[in-house]
């Protein structure tokens, strides 16, 4: 537990800082939902632009509004960030050197990594969290109501999305000591791998051959229509977290902290 | 029961620098230094101890308990200070000691506030605002505020002013005095003889000698120049004279052992200046190496 509270504290300030930044997001979705379902804007936009999105024909207004944001820049927010946790857990204690002092003590590296990774998870559930409840509960405020049962799902997708990337991010940073170099590293990689995906799906690229693409994983419209998940999804990000994870402890027991 | 114990303990890097079959023994209650060239393996073999690094092959105890299989029930007993120490700069000098006592589960914080008072160190300063002097006065204070059996030191004194590097010094003989165990490695040679009884001189990652600090002075080198009112003598023949380069009615040499024949023999002549000078610790080792060091 002392070791759990240390690193949550460490990263409280950061902590708000990004559900701050997650939360305005979310608003200034919901304040421009407006705009969005009055103007009729999904019946404005391109067919090449709405394919992008997958099919939303069919969707309530609203309901395709909160697939196009959640596709958009809201849902990369809590990967960025996943990303940034995992490479504090033990890229940025060694890049400082703090990891001496932290292996000094009469801790088990096992005891480490567990009390981080729940830091890592309560984290982002947190922001997810945020952003779910600034979604569901302003939209209501300003009179819509959406398929809230989907959102929750959507979310939930995120979620799992977010926390498989930072699992991926956390086993790859056991070869990785320099803390600037691991940010830029996986931040490019993982804002590249969001806009490939785009760009895969404006090339009309089936869902198979997308199968390296993580945000490929990330299925707001389809889950808005089905209102489920997608086992394969679910599949596929439950076996990554635990690969992750598995790898993430293998590395970090065996690794030399050399001087 | 030693207080560290290692047999055949080997631990290389991919440029096959590290430590090669190091055996070493350090007695319980005794103040060890163990000296090295930059290099040699000092850290190495401390990082090897505390688990940082795991042996390649070979065995270490720690005040009984294998360090490897054993490492958390040795940590909890041991002190350790590094060469550039690096805790917590967003936190307090205090809550970076707390964390570490409530680690250990230690709430008894009677012993922080001792050596805080005696190192006069304000903890309640974020580490980030500290000067170098003042961090490893903290990390000084985190590394014995638990009462470590044994206490290991990677260059302790490294950033401090002499003034806070006597105080350190008091510290040492006082925990020695309580029958505490202090393992140190040092650059500081004069450091290393207040402070130690024995001395290990690791070389190219193996241990070259254990001996007492009474041996290792004996094999001291001072830099000498001394200037003449007339020409300089020929020095050469003195004993323990070497590399003795003469420049007008200066000479300039290396004197190895002890310094009574060469004032008696440069009394002998009018001098107008003398200057013993410390040389860099590497010149000491050559010497220890050329001289061969006590034995084990």
């Amino acid at each position: 537990m002392t070791l759990f509270r240390q690193f949550f504290g460490a990263q409280f300030k950061g902590l708000l800082i990004w559900v701050g930044v997650a939360a305005l997001f979310a608003l200034s979705g919901t304040r421009s939902g407006a705009t969005f379902v009055e103007g009729d804007a999904m019946a404005k936009m391109p067919q090449a632009l709405l394919s992008i999105y997958g099919d939303i024909g069919g969707l309530s207004a609203i309901d395709a509004y909160l697939t196009l944001i959640l596709g958009k820049g809201t849902g990369l927010i809590p990967t960025l960030y996943a990303v940034i946790l995992a490479l504090s857990v033990v890229t940025r204690e060694v890049d400082r050197r703090t990891v001496e002092f932290l292996l000094s003590l009469p801790v088990q590296r096992t005891q480490v990594l567990l009390s981080r990774l729940a830091v890592l998870i309560l984290n982002v559930t947190a922001l997810v969290g945020a952003m779910w409840a600034v979604l569901r509960y302003d939209l209501p405020a300003q009179g819509y109501e959406a398929s809230w049962g989907s959102l929750g799902l959507i979310f939930l997708n995120l979620w799992m999305l977010s926390i498989a990337v930072g699992a991926v991010t956390l086993a790859v940073s056991m070869w990785i000591d320099d803390y600037s170099l691991g940010v830029k590293l996986f931040l490019g990689a993982v804002t590249l791998a969001y806009f490939m995906e785009y760009v895969l799906r404006a090339a009309h690229v089936s869902r198979a051959a997308r199968v390296f693409s993580p945000f490929s994983y990330l299925e707001p419209t389809s889950i808005m229509r089905s209102g489920s998940i997608a086992t394969g999804s679910i599949i596929v990000l439950v076996v990554t977290v635990a690969a992750g994870v598995a790898v993430s402890f293998w590395a970090f027991n065996r690794k030399q902290f050399s001087a | 029961m030693q207080a560290i114990k290692t047999t055949g303990l080997t631990r290389l890097y991919r440029n096959g620098r590290g430590i090669r079959n190091v055996n070493l023994e350090v007695r319980q209650g005794e103040v060890f230094g163990f000296l090295g060239p930059n290099g040699a393996g000092k850290t190495t073999l401390i990082r090897t101890l505390l688990g940082f690094m795991h042996p390649q092959s070979g065995q270490a105890e720690m005040l009984g308990l294998d360090a490897v299989a054993r490492s958390r029930e040795v940590r909890q007993k041991v002190g350790y200070l590094p060469s550039d120490p690096a805790l917590y700069d967003f936190l307090t000098g205090q809550q970076n000691i707390d964390f570490a006592l409530a680690v250990r589960g230690i709430k008894n914080k009677n012993r922080v506030k001792a050596l805080a008072d005696r190192l006069e160190v304000d903890l309640k300063r974020r580490l980030k605002s500290l000067s170098r002097g003042n961090k490893q006065k903290v990390a000084i204070v985190t590394a014995l505020a638990h009462d470590p059996e044994l206490i290991i030191l990677d260059e302790p004194t490294s950033g401090l002013d002499p003034l806070v590097q006597e105080i350190f010094g008091q510290l040492i003989r006082e925990e020695r005095a309580r029958g505490k165990t202090i393992f140190m490695s040092s650059h500081v040679l004069s450091e290393v003889e207040t402070l130690c009884d024995r001395v290990g001189v690791i070389r190219d990652g193996e241990i070259v000698t254990v001996d007492q600090v009474e041996n290792l002075k004996k094999q001291r080198v001072k830099y000498v120049t001394a200037e003449f009112r007339e020409a300089a003598p020929d020095l050469s023949e003195v004993q323990g004279v070497r590399n003795v380069a003469v420049e007008g009615r200066k000479v300039r040499f290396t004197f190895h052992g002890g310094i009574d024949p060469l004032i008696a023999e440069l009394a002998k002549r009018s001098l107008v200046d003398l200057t013993l000078a410390d040389p860099p610790l590497e010149e000491v080792f050559r010497a220890f190496y050329e001289g061969g060091g006590g034995g084990r």
